[in-house]
């Protein structure tokens, strides 16, 4: 019995290393593959630097195909698998597996799988496909898979994505959509009844709160979009609660791109949705005090954190989530250089999500121009605000994980581009991040017009520039601009 | 044709409910093991390696094993493959799987092709837990989500209904477009200002976009040092840094909310946890011993508190109850309680039902009784036969001689199985002067307890002892005693008497026996063996006179001691 025993563990440790192994290959091979594809756009099939990238590519797949047999590449449901693996990335590679699902979805292409045999010239000719095809044209697939094809290439197969799938997926998609607005209510819902409980020293219900982080980190990982414009709309009657939704979202975000696995991404939600707890037991006029706050009502703010570790204390078991929840309420004020407060008194590193949190917050704060920070700021002043105190209050890297989230231009800055329309940022693109797509919302002449949607990253090849540029950012409250009025959500 | 079609058709539906009507029913059975065995029983592993067979060959044949859930049923292809019979509302609630899986929210689980086995595991233990109710802040939903199952699904209803936010912003009356054209629009007039405008952009996203290596590295080390974090460390150093900064009586709150943090720890068998906490209070009570007197009387109480009996009860039936507990922990904690909690640990000490329980909270009686040996002594006085006899023992393992005072005690206990364990542990932490202690044994009424006394009065040399020693020799009954008493009591007196108790053994060697002769007989030849045992003058001198007697027993006998006694080094 022990004999067998051991021996089932030796294998299940085997097969957890061939499992992490492959994982570890699937990751490389879409990072290689995002080169090469990105290569091909650039270069002839013949220059020197794509044949380099694409041998790089073509040792990975012989390397894959002599340990397991064959390839299969699928993007399903917002994920991509190799051979029924499903791969997670982490902050290098994501933008890779980003613009690998969006080449699939553009190609309408579920699978591609690679056999035995496969030459580095079918390769060559079937990555540079990809560069030189235009996805916007009719019968994407069709075109695509003729000329495979032509081209002889015969050890590379491509799938369609089935017609049904296809209409489900753009259902899901407005479903996730419908999803993530109503989850995101959740969210300020269950902030709220956590706050009035712990006032009226009620329970608070603990699956509930953890069921919707639950929910937030799907929808998160399937859809950042959605979720970057309902942070960005700002209510003010319910500032604590949306803030601290918002926080939750933006930090779930910034935790996806650092490849944090799916519960540590629902503890740091979970933290981050209970980071300003504390301020339910400081006195509800002070919280929402429409002036600037006297040197007393500072002291009194000041002890948020240390009121939230103890609220939190209050009504929960120390656990897991309880423990960092406490952490981050404690720490996020605390800055980098622990200039912040509370004041300590031993020197200390803050945890991951405290300094994950701290920034989502300040961000959330600054834009939002509520409670203390009464002067707000547009999207895109405060993250140069925060640039220039990274390192001091803020983790350097991190704040630039966080700037690849939001955009250089987030959602909700109001821009002037070089047509000299007005327009608002409605969605970001991670694979450019100064080219967002933008909402306009008056023409040159300052005259209200339909809405229209316009991609920066739409490129006008017989001008040989950009359709439209963003060649400034301005401040919508100074031209009484609500922001909120053009993100709604459908 | 249509007909037969039909009826095939029909038949290889019913097969397959049929088929997953069985698989169903072996599941249940197997989770019924898993809630009933513990993990390294070999029924439950069995079960699960035949649970996993059978789902295969299932998920070979059909593809995928999809279940509907309502509040009553489990149905596959809307059959019920699974009905709740119970009629009681409370019983069904109790025991149905069904109610289970649909009391959170999930409507349908299907389980795909190529399920590993290890998912399914998962998939079981998770429904013990929720079945058994071990995890309070969680549902079966929550639990699911955090395995990440790849090859099992479910449809959850999600019953939280979220107010639509009224999104009542700042109220503008009318954008002021015109204002912000004729102030703030400065778009770039020529190609180049153009250019250069873009260019300064370009350059700040691509600092944002590209990460350094060094930044990859920072990264890198900010995650592996997530990996290392602490979760308990890192909020005892929240604790101490509150600790040591609020005021009065914000301080008082702090210390009453990491009391109410400490019994949930103990509530959930976290003794590690509690240990370490307690740990940290004691240490910032030092540094705050000569500061701030309140502060650190008001942490000395809450390490006291954690002692307390109430406390040390529910550990008693935490211990009880649970058998999974690890009990170093426990040690660890309770070692590192202050020493009001002794009386309480003596206590349970009586309650517990285990040797394993027992004998740890005797160590830990043990580490505090070499500081409060007193404390810890007075368990002898416990009403509990069983308690007294642990509590000698912990006196044993202190090996402390202020602890024979206590022992002396125990030596009158009434139950025999105290009075063996009280000469045990005297012999162990006692000397010659404890010796006297042990003379009234000497009548008690089992031979087994007379014998020890004995035994350690002769190792001890104890002269008080010879007097009543020789009154029960000199008796008429004692030919008749136990050999093995009378062996050792004859070797007693010869250990301790020496010259002065030569008469005694001349006498009763040199007197005839008439009556009872045989047992006389074993008594002498007893007492020529006691001699022969200590290699002194006059027991040589006594030994050869016997020698020549006629009784060839007793010549015999002599002979053999004297011959032993040449070996044995003179005294």
């Amino acid at each position: 019995m022990g004999k067998e025993t051991s021996t089932k563990s030796s294998d299940k440790k085997f097969l957890d290393r061939q499992e992490e192994t492959l994982l570890q290959k699937g990751k490389e091979l879409v990072s290689q593959l995002h080169a090469s594809i990105k290569t091909a756009q650039i270069y002839e099939q013949n220059n020197e630097m794509f044949i380099k990238q694409s041998r790089k590519l073509f040792d990975l797949i012989s390397e894959l195909i002599q340990k397991e047999g064959e390839i299969l590449l699928v993007s399903k449901e917002g994920y991509l698998f190799l051979n029924d693996l499903r791969l997670k990335f982490d902050l290098e590679k994501y933008a890779g597996s980003k613009f690998i699902m969006e080449i699939f979805e553009r190609f309408d292409m579920e699978k591609i799988s690679i056999e035995e045999g496969v030459t580095s010239s079918e390769l060559d000719s079937f990555v540079y496909l990809f560069g030189h095809l235009n996805p916007e044209e009719k019968d994407i697939f069709d075109l695509f898979e003729e000329k495979i094809h032509k081209l002889g290439i015969s050890h590379i197969k491509v799938e369609r994505i089935p017609l049904f799938k296809k209409e489900s997926y753009k259902k899901s998609l407005q479903e996730n959509k419908r999803l993530a607005k109503k989850t995101f209510f959740n969210a300020v819902t269950v902030v709220r009844e956590a706050m009035s409980s712990l006032e009226s020293r009620k329970t608070v219900n603990i699956v509930r709160v953890k069921r919707m982080v639950q929910s937030l980190v799907d929808l998160i990982m399937e859809d950042e979009g959605t979720f970057l414009e309902l942070t960005a709309l700002k209510n003010f009657d319910e500032y604590t609660y949306i803030h601290s939704a918002d926080v939750c979202v933006l930090s779930i975000m910034c935790g996806v791109r650092l490849g944090l696995e799916k519960n540590k991404l629902c503890e740091l939600g979970f933290a981050a949705l209970f980071h300003d707890l504390g301020k339910v037991r400081l006195p509800y006029e002070l919280i929402n005090k429409p002036a600037e706050y006297d040197d007393s009502e500072w002291v009194q703010i000041r002890r948020h954190p240390e009121l939230g570790v103890k609220t939190i204390l209050s009504f929960r078991r120390l656990d897991d989530y309880s423990m960092r929840a406490i952490l981050v309420a404690f720490e996020h004020h605390l800055n980098l250089d622990l200039s912040g407060y509370p004041k300590v008194s031993k020197k200390r590193d803050l945890n991951l999500f405290s300094r994950i949190v701290s920034i989502a917050d300040a961000y959330d704060a600054m834009t939002s121009g509520r409670v203390y920070i009464k002067t707000s700021y547009s999207p895109d002043e405060t993250l140069k605000r925060m640039f220039y105190r990274s390192g001091i209050f803020y983790d350097p890297v991190l704040l630039k994980v966080f700037i690849n989230v939001v955009g250089v231009y987030p959602v909700g800055t109001l821009v002037v581009l070089d047509t000299g329309e007005i327009g608002v940022v409605c969605g970001i693109n991670s694979e450019d991040l100064a080219r967002p797509r933008v909402k306009i919302i008056a023409d040159r002449y300052g005259e209200k017009k339909e809405y229209k949607v316009v991609d920066l990253r739409k490129f006008d090849e017989t001008r040989n520039e950009y359709h439209f540029s963003i060649v400034q950012t301005l401040d919508p409250q100074r031209y009484k601009i609500d922001i909120s009025q053009y993100l709604a959500v459908e | 044709m249509e007909e037969l079609e039909i009826k095939k058709e029909r038949l290889e539906k019913e097969q397959e409910i049929n088929e997953a009507k069985k698989l169903l029913d072996f599941f249940l059975k197997a989770l019924k093991n898993i809630m009933i065995y513990p993990e390294d029983n070999p029924i439950p592993f069995e079960f699960k390696k035949g649970l996993y067979k059978k789902f295969k060959d299932f998920l070979e044949k059909n593809g995928e094993f999809k279940i509907q859930v309502d509040s009553t049923n489990l149905l596959y292809q809307n059959e019920v493959i699974y009905h709740d019979q119970s009629k009681d509302v409370r019983m069904h609630q109790e025991k149905s799987i069904a109610f289970f899986i649909y009391r959170d929210g999930i409507r349908e689980i299907k389980f795909e092709m190529g399920l590993p086995e290890k998912e399914l595991n998962s998939f079981l233990e998770i429904l013990k837990l929720v079945v058994k109710r071990l995890v309070p802040e969680d549902d079966l939903v929550t639990l699911l989500w955090g395995k990440d199952f790849n090859f099992i699904k479910y449809e959850v209803v999600d019953e939280i209904l979220a107010e639509e936010l009224s999104y009542s912003t700042q109220v503008f009356s009318q954008p002021d477009f015109e204002k912000l054209y004729h102030s703030e629009i400065d778009l770039p007039e020529t190609e180049e200002e153009k250019k250069v405008k873009g260019e300064k952009v370009k350059i700040f996203v691509e600092n944002i976009k590209a990460f350094a290596e060094g930044e990859i590295t920072d990264l890198n080390k900010l995650l592996a040092m997530d990996q290392k974090y602490h979760p308990l460390e890192a909020t005892i150093s929240v604790f101490i840094e509150i600790l040591n900064q609020e005021e009065l009586p914000d301080f008082y709150e702090m210390v009453g909310l990491i009391e109410k943090g400490l019994d949930l720890l103990i509530e959930t068998y976290d003794f590690a946890s509690t240990y370490k906490i307690i740990e940290a209070i004691k240490q910032v009570e030092q540094r705050f011993s000569g500061i701030s007197k309140e502060r650190s009387e008001r942490l000395k109480i809450a390490v006291e508190r954690a002692g307390d009996k109430r406390r040390i009860e529910i550990i008693g039936e935490i211990l009880n109850r649970e058998k999974k507990v690890d009990l170093f922990s426990v040690q660890d904690y309770l070692c590192s309680l202050y020493w009001n909690s002794i009386s309480n640990l003596i206590n349970i000490l009586g309650e517990l039902k285990t040797f394993s329980a027992r004998k740890m909270v005797c160590r830990v009686l043990e580490k505090f009784g070499r500081e409060n040996l007193e404390l810890v002594g007075k368990g002898v006085f416990d009403s509990r036969w069983y308690v007294v006899r642990n509590i000698l023992w912990v006196l044993g393992e202190i090996e402390d001689r202020r602890g024979v005072e206590f022992v002396n005690f125990a030596l009158k206990h009434e139950d025999v199985r105290v009075r063996r364990e009280a000469i045990r542990i005297l012999e162990k932490i006692g000397d010659s002067n404890s010796g006297t202690a042990l003379i009234p044994l000497l009548d008690y009424d089992f031979n087994k307890i007379r014998i020890m006394a004995v035994k350690l009065l002769a190792k001890w040399k104890v002269k008080e002892a010879i007097k009543p020693l020789l009154e029960i020799a000199e008796k008429k009954e004692f030919h008749n005693i136990d050999i093995e008493e009378k062996k050792e009591l004859l070797l007693a007196l010869a250990i301790i008497g020496r010259d002065e108790i030569i008469p005694f053994f001349r006498k009763l060697l040199r007197k005839r026996a008439f009556f009872n002769r045989e047992k006389k007989i074993e008594t002498k030849i007893l007492a020529i063996k006691a001699l022969g045992a200590l290699n002194f003058l006059k027991a040589k001198n006594l030994l050869t006179e016997i020698k020549t007697k006629r009784n060839k027993t007793l010549k015999e006998a002599s002979a053999k001691a004297l011959a032993k006694l040449e070996l044995l080094p003179k005294i």
